[in-house]
């Protein structure tokens, strides 16, 4: 393969959470049990719930921790229930999480894992091929 | 008057090793007149390729940049080959449609 080839993953999906500080890590390993492979936590500050919460607001933390994880279509539903039962998204202030399409991706891929991809394919269009 | 919006732009998003966003925001300025990119840091757990990997959090940049959709695709394979996306560890990007996105132009040194 050449270097200047890049392998473009679609079906993908971004799936983002926005959460009180100190919280994403749970979420993550949640995520990562339903099969996620990796993840971003930025920090960012937030507003909303606390304030409308009165005097109860204090509770709730200014500083929100914001989770990025790409995920395929295929697990994207089973990974997004997961993070929101683990961050315990029904309380109301706890954060909130959405999934944004992804049109495409790119990143390594190890040749070996390429090879394994062209194999598979060419088994699949040779059996194809028998059955027409 | 000209539109202040254009509908049919793209965002594309990098999470890179810590210090290479700034480098390509330099880069996407100079060599490819794009004004306007952002970078902020994070924290990242990336895909494990080996055992010693698992559960390490390593320091990355995340860039971002608003392009317009006919530029969108020479912009990609900008960042994956000038930010070696290519190489082992070397990060993940990724491309979204966006409905409407403002301008962003500087102002000319005479204004």
């Amino acid at each position: 393969m050449s270097l200047r080839e890049i392998t473009v993953l679609t079906d993908i999906a971004l799936i983002t959470c926005i959460v009180q500080r100190g919280v994403a890590d749970t979420i993550i390993e949640a995520a990562r049990e339903a099969g996620a492979q990796g993840a971003t936590v930025h920090f960012a500050r937030g507003m909303g719930v606390r304030e409308r919460l009165g005097i109860y607001g204090v509770a709730v933390e200014v500083e929100k921790e914001v989770i990025d994880i790409v995920v395929s279509k295929e697990q994207v539903e089973r990974v997004f229930e997961r993070m929101y039962l683990a961050g315990n998204l029904d309380t109301p202030g706890m954060g909130i999480m959405y999934i944004t399409p992804l049109d495409k991706a790119a990143t390594y891929i190890p040749t070996e894992v390429l090879d394994k991809f062209a194999a598979d394919e060419e088994k699949e269009a040779k059996k194809n091929h028998k059955n027409v | 008057m000209e539109s202040k919006f254009s509908e049919n732009t793209k965002c594309i998003t990098c999470f890179l090793p810590k210090g290479a966003g700034i480098k390509l925001v330099e880069m996407l300025h100079k060599e490819k007149n794009i004004d306007s990119s952002n970078v902020h840091t994070g924290r990242g757990l990336r895909t494990v390729e080996n055992v010693k990997d698992y559960g390490a959090w390593t320091e990355q940049d995340v860039l971002t940049v608003v392009v317009d959709a006919d530029r969108a695709e020479e912009i990609f394979s900008f960042i994956f080959f000038q930010g070696e996306l290519n190489k082992p560890a070397g990060g993940f990007i990724y491309q979204t449609s966006l409905t409407k996105a403002s301008h962003y132009s500087l102002p000319s040194m005479e204004d």
